[in-house]
C-alpha cells in the first residue's frame, strides 16, 4: 500500500523495566526529550505525520510502541497498566538522566491515561504533559455489570487467547476495511499506514501485532474513583485536547471534560473543533498550534 | 472425584509444602509454584499482576481436563481464587486469610499504587532481570485487594460453598461482618497458617454433605 508519511530519523529499542521497548526518533538527540505515547491497539509510526512537526519545535521526539504493541515486548496476565507506567517512568529516566533534564510526554487515548499515571508516579521528572483525548472511559463504562457474567467472560476471553492462535486475516487491504468500519472518521491514508506498520505476515495471510494477552484480564475492582484519585498528583502544567465530534473510543469531553480536567493542578482543556477521536491525525494544524501555545506559555521551548 | 487447586501466597516458599499437606486428598492436588517463587520463571516482561494466578491456574485446569475442582487460595491469592469461582471454574472455594483488606478508599488505593510503582523504581533488583532459579524480589510487589464494596460484591454473587478459615495473619478487619455477604460460608479460625492444620479442617469441610 502506498505510504504519504515521513519516516522516522532514527528506529531503536530501549531496554527498560525488564522489557524492550520499540521506538521512533525524530529531531536532534541532545534537544529536550519528549515521549509520544500511542492508544490502545496502536503503535508509535502513528505518530509519523505529528512527530516531525513536534521535533520542528525543537524536540527530541521518542515515539514508542507500548508494551504489548508493535514490536515491543509481550504481556503476560492482560494490559499491564501498571508496567507500562513503569516503563514510562523508567524511559523518561533513562532520556533525561539528571533531574533537571525536563521532559515531556504526550499521550493519545490509553497513552494520554498512561502519561497522566506516569507523571503522578513521578512529578517530580516530568515537566509537561500533553493528553489527547485521553481522560479516560465515561462514568457509564463503569455501570457494575453481573459479576458472574464478567468473570465468566473474562476468564473463557483467557481461554480463547491461550488456545487459538490470532485470525489472520487475508491480505492487509482487508485490515484497511475492518480497522476503517470501527475508526469510520479515520482518512484511509492514515489506515493504510496504521495497518502497514502495525500488522505482520503469518501462515494464512496478516495479524496485529499487539499482543492478543493485550484484549484480556480480570475483574479487579478498577473504577473511575480511581483514575481520578491519581490526578491532583500531576503537578506538571498539562493541555488536554478533547474531541468535539461523537466517533468510535471517544472519551469524556463537555462538562465531564471540563470536571475532570479542574482536578489537575495545572491543566486546562481545548476542544478540538471538527474533530472525533483521533484529534491530532484529523486537525493536525489546529492540535499543533495549541500545543505550541501551550509549550511557549510555560517556557519549555528552547 | 474432586481435584484441588492450591494457590499459595506471594512471597510463599511455593506450592510444595500445600501439595504435601493434602497428601490425603482424595482427588488430584494441584499445587503450582507461582511465577517468580520457588525457581518458577517470571511473568513474560518480568512484572506481576494480581491476575497472574488466575492465568496460570487457567492455563492447568485446561491441559489437566480437570472435573470438579476445589480452589483454595491463601493470603493475597484469594482474589484469584474467588475470581475462578465466580467464573465457573470451581466447585467450592477455600479463603485462608483470603477475604482481602485493609479497606481503603480511593484516594488510599491511588496512594498505594503510585508508592508500589515507585519502590519497584528505586529498587534495582525489581528493575534488573531476575537470577534463573533464585527468589524474584519483585513478585511481592503487587496492590492487594482493598476495595471493601467489591469485595461484597463479590461475596454476594459467590454461587459456590466457601470456606473462610482465618488465621492472626489475615489482613482482613472485619471478617465476620463480610463472611455473612456469601450465600454458603462456613468460618473457622485457626491459631496459625499451619499446611496441615488447613488441609485437615479443608478435608473434614469436603465433601460438603
Amino acid at each position: 500500500m502506498g505510504d504519504e508519511f515521513a519516516t522516522p530519523d532514527r528506529a531503536t529499542f530501549f531496554e527498560v523495566n525488564r522489557t524492550r521497548l520499540r521506538a521512533w526518533c525524530w529531531g536532534d538527540e541532545g534537544a529536550p526529550p519528549v515521549v509520544l505515547v500511542h492508544g490502545a491497539y496502536d503503535h508509535g509510526r502513528t505518530w509519523d505525520g505529528f512527530a516531525p512537526r513536534l521535533a520542528a519545535l525543537g524536540f527530541h521526539a521518542v515515539a514508542i510502541d507500548v508494551r504489548g504493541h508493535g514490536d515491543s515486548g509481550r504481556l503476560s496476565s492482560g494490559m499491564a497498566w501498571n508496567a507500562c507506567t513503569i516503563d514510562l517512568c523508567e524511559l523518561a529516566r533513562v532520556l533525561a538522566p539528571t533531574p533537571d533534564t525536563p521532559i515531556g510526554m504526550v499521550g493519545h487515548s490509553m497513552g494520554g491515561g498512561q502519561v497522566l499515571t506516569a507523571a503522578a508516579t513521578m512529578p517530580e521528572r516530568i515537566a509537561w504533559l500533553v493528553n489527547l483525548d485521553g481522560l479516560g472511559p465515561s462514568a457509564d463504562d463503569f455501570v457494575d455489570g453481573d459479576i458472574l457474567d464478567v468473570a465468566t467472560r473474562c476468564l473463557d476471553e483467557i481461554d480463547k487467547f491461550r488456545s487459538l492462535p490470532p485470525r489472520p486475516w487475508a491480505s492487509r487491504a482487508d485490515l484497511v476495511e475492518r480497522r476503517g468500519a470501527i475508526n469510520v472518521r479515520l482518512p484511509r491514508p492514515f489506515l493504510e499506514h496504521l495497518v502497514d506498520h502495525g500488522t505482520r505476515e503469518v501462515e494464512g495471510g496478516y495479524v496485529w501485532k499487539w499482543d492478543p494477552a493485550f484484549r484480556t484480564g480480570v475483574p479487579d475492582g478498577f473504577s473511575l474513583e480511581l483514575i481520578l484519585a491519581q490526578y491532583r498528583h500531576v503537578t506538571a502544567p498539562t493541555l488536554v485536547l478533547v474531541s468535539s465530534e461523537e466517533d468510535a473510543w471517544t472519551e469524556v469531553h463537555d462538562e465531564e471534560a471540563e470536571r475532570r480536567v479542574a482536578l489537575l493542578p495545572h491543566g486546562r482543556l481545548t476542544s478540538v473543533p471538527g474533530a472525533g477521536h483521533y484529534v491530532h491525525v484529523e486537525q493536525p494544524d489546529f492540535v499543533v498550534d495549541r500545543i505550541t501555545e501551550f509549550l511557549d506559555e510555560i517556557g519549555a521551548r528552547r | 472425584m474432586t481435584d484441588l487447586l492450591v494457590l499459595h501466597d506471594l512471597g510463599a516458599p511455593g506450592g510444595g509444602e500445600w501439595a504435601g499437606a493434602f497428601a490425603g486428598w482424595p482427588g488430584r492436588v494441584l499445587a503450582p509454584d507461582l511465577p517468580g517463587h520457588n525457581g518458577a520463571p517470571p511473568p513474560i516482561g518480568g512484572h506481576y499482576e494480581s491476575g497472574d494466578a488466575v492465568y496460570l491456574a487457567l492455563g492447568l485446569l485446561r491441559a489437566g481436563s480437570a472435573g470438579d475442582v476445589v480452589v483454595v487460595g491463601i493470603g493475597h491469592n484469594g482474589a484469584a481464587a474467588q475470581i475462578l469461582a465466580l467464573g465457573g471454574r470451581a466447585v467450592g472455594l477455600v479463603l485462608i486469610d483470603g477475604l482481602g483488606g485493609p479497606w481503603l478508599g480511593p484516594d488510599e488505593i491511588d496512594a498505594r499504587a503510585r508508592e508500589m510503582r515507585r519502590r519497584i523504581l528505586t529498587t534495582p533488583a525489581a528493575m534488573s532481570e531476575p537470577e534463573p532459579g533464585a527468589a524474584d524480589p519483585r513478585a511481592t510487589m503487587v496492590v492487594g485487594a482493598a476495595d471493601r464494596d467489591f469485595a461484597v460484591r463479590q461475596a454476594e454473587a459467590m454461587p459456590v460453598p466457601v470456606l473462610v478459615i482465618e488465621t492472626p495473619s489475615s489482613p482482613t478487619p472485619d471478617t465476620d461482618d463480610l463472611v455473612g455477604y456469601f450465600p454458603r460460608a462456613t468460618l473457622t479460625r485457626t491459631d496459625a497458617r499451619d499446611p496441615h492444620r488447613v488441609a485437615e479442617i479443608v478435608q473434614s469441610w469436603w465433601p460438603i454433605r
